[in-house]
């Protein structure tokens, strides 16, 4: 009789649970090595140029991870939010934010001596609606988004690490590129709004095995 | 030159002393005469273990914990008296609690039982520190990414004075390996050598445990 690794690894799985004192859910290996992992996440992104927050989630973090290597996809779908802001110090601007994924999620967990390590990246189009201007609307279409996706680095402080079950904080530093199909605000949005040294700081908690 | 007869007598004494290299009533692996609470008569006695720091595990490339590790007295633990013996402290099961690796709580289960196999000299004194090795120890850590199981011994030594079961494998001898490793990212493979370092007070109802020689 033979087994396959999956069932082999169910077997020993049932067997090492067997009084464990480590509130754990059961092993949920799927195909071959890969454990999905769902967390909850939320965090805020600070946009550099006009000095304001956006709001990210609260959503479910989903992650495949391969425990053979660390590496994972995914997926973080973000909630649409509003920002707002002032030009010139004065002139409010408030519009609604939409991250649109355009890619999977990708990353790795790496075991450092101690502690574990995240490492990750995000693709979104940002895409912008709704603009008022001092209350006052403003065309700027439905498709006023980054012409290309917003890539995205988040991972775990070198300082501290992330529990896979527990979760972590992870930060990192983004650069928004140029809008477009904004009408006529286009070039208002684009000396408004793309620039680099963005922040995103996404708390990540509640792990759960996926069966 | 010649030798008297009690001269030629104390001179063969010292010889023989000499050879064997300890002074009288020292065991050095053989067997030695185990008494707990005084009383050397062929028997196992029950005991409880309860560690006194946490618990440190080390591969070459990560580290990780358990705050406690105890047996219970519904464990069956037992130290062994009488004479000739060497297995003298026997763990049927340990009990680790708060296990901590690398990106997460592990939980921990024990296999078969340990045993305490003293090697080093023993002296009838209740002050000695008997060296020796913990034999067949066998565990598994299980969390949802990662498994491993050691086994193999551990250097240790029994404090005679203070009732400690001192654990200290160090130095990746190979003596404890990893086997069964399934996940853990990549970072834990079969074969590796592993470090314990534990310290385990040693508390027996019917007295302290004494190691002598014959």
């Amino acid at each position: 009789m033979t087994t396959t690794p999956t069932a082999r690894w169910r077997k020993r799985a049932a067997v090492a649970a067997t009084g464990a004192a480590v509130a754990l859910v059961p092993l949920a290996a799927h195909a071959a090595t890969i454990v999905t992992i769902n967390y909850d996440a939320q965090g805020t992104s600070h946009i550099a140029k006009t000095n304001s927050d956006v709001a990210l989630g609260p959503t479910t973090l989903r992650t495949d991870l391969d425990i053979d290597t660390g590496d994972f996809t995914g997926s973080l779908p973000l909630p649409g939010t509003s920002t707002e802001f002032k030009i010139a110090g004065f002139l409010p601007v408030k519009a609604n934010v939409d991250f649109v994924e355009a890619a999977p999620l990708t990353g790795n967990i790496n075991l450092t001596q101690t502690q574990a390590q995240v490492s990750s990246t995000a693709t979104y189009y940002v895409k912008l609606s709704n603009i008022k201007v001092a209350g006052f609307p403003t065309f700027a279409g439905s498709k006023c988004q980054t012409k290309a996706p917003v890539s995205i680095p988040v991972g775990t402080r070198p300082d501290e690490g992330f529990d896979l079950i527990n979760g972590g904080e992870l930060v990192g530093t983004y650069t928004i590129g140029k809008f477009e199909n904004c009408g006529i605000n286009t070039p208002l949005i684009n000396s408004l709004v793309p620039g680099a040294g963005n922040t995103v700081d996404i708390t990540v908690t509640n792990g759960v095995i996926a069966e | 030159m010649t030798f008297t007869r009690t001269p030629r007598r104390a001179f063969g004494a010292v010889v023989a002393l000499l050879a064997v290299g300890i002074g009288p009533a020292a065991a050095t692996g053989n067997g030695y005469r185990v008494a707990v609470g005084g009383n050397s008569a062929t028997a196992a006695h029950p005991m409880t273990a309860a560690t006194t720091m946490s618990v440190n595990w080390a591969s070459p490339t990560l580290t990780w914990t358990c705050t406690s590790a105890t047996v219970r007295a519904s464990a069956l633990a037992t130290a062994q008296a009488g004479y000739p013996v060497t297995d003298i402290l026997r763990f049927p099961t340990f009990d680790f609690r708060g296990c901590t690796f690398p990106g997460g709580a592990m939980a921990t289960t024990t296999a078969g039982e340990w045993q305490f196999h003293a090697e080093g000299p023993a002296t009838s004194g209740a002050t000695d520190v008997v060296e020796g090795h913990l034999d067949h120890i066998s565990l598994t850590w299980r969390n949802a990414v990662c498994s491993i199981t050691v086994s193999g011994r551990a250097a240790a030594s029994f404090d005679e004075a203070t009732q400690q079961l001192v654990i200290e494998e160090s130095g990746f001898t190979g003596n404890l390996k990893t086997s069964g490793v399934l996940g853990c990212l990549g970072q834990v493979r079969n074969g590796q050598p592993i470090n314990l370092s534990m310290r385990l007070q040693l508390t027996s109802p019917d007295g302290a445990i004494n190691i002598s020689g014959s």
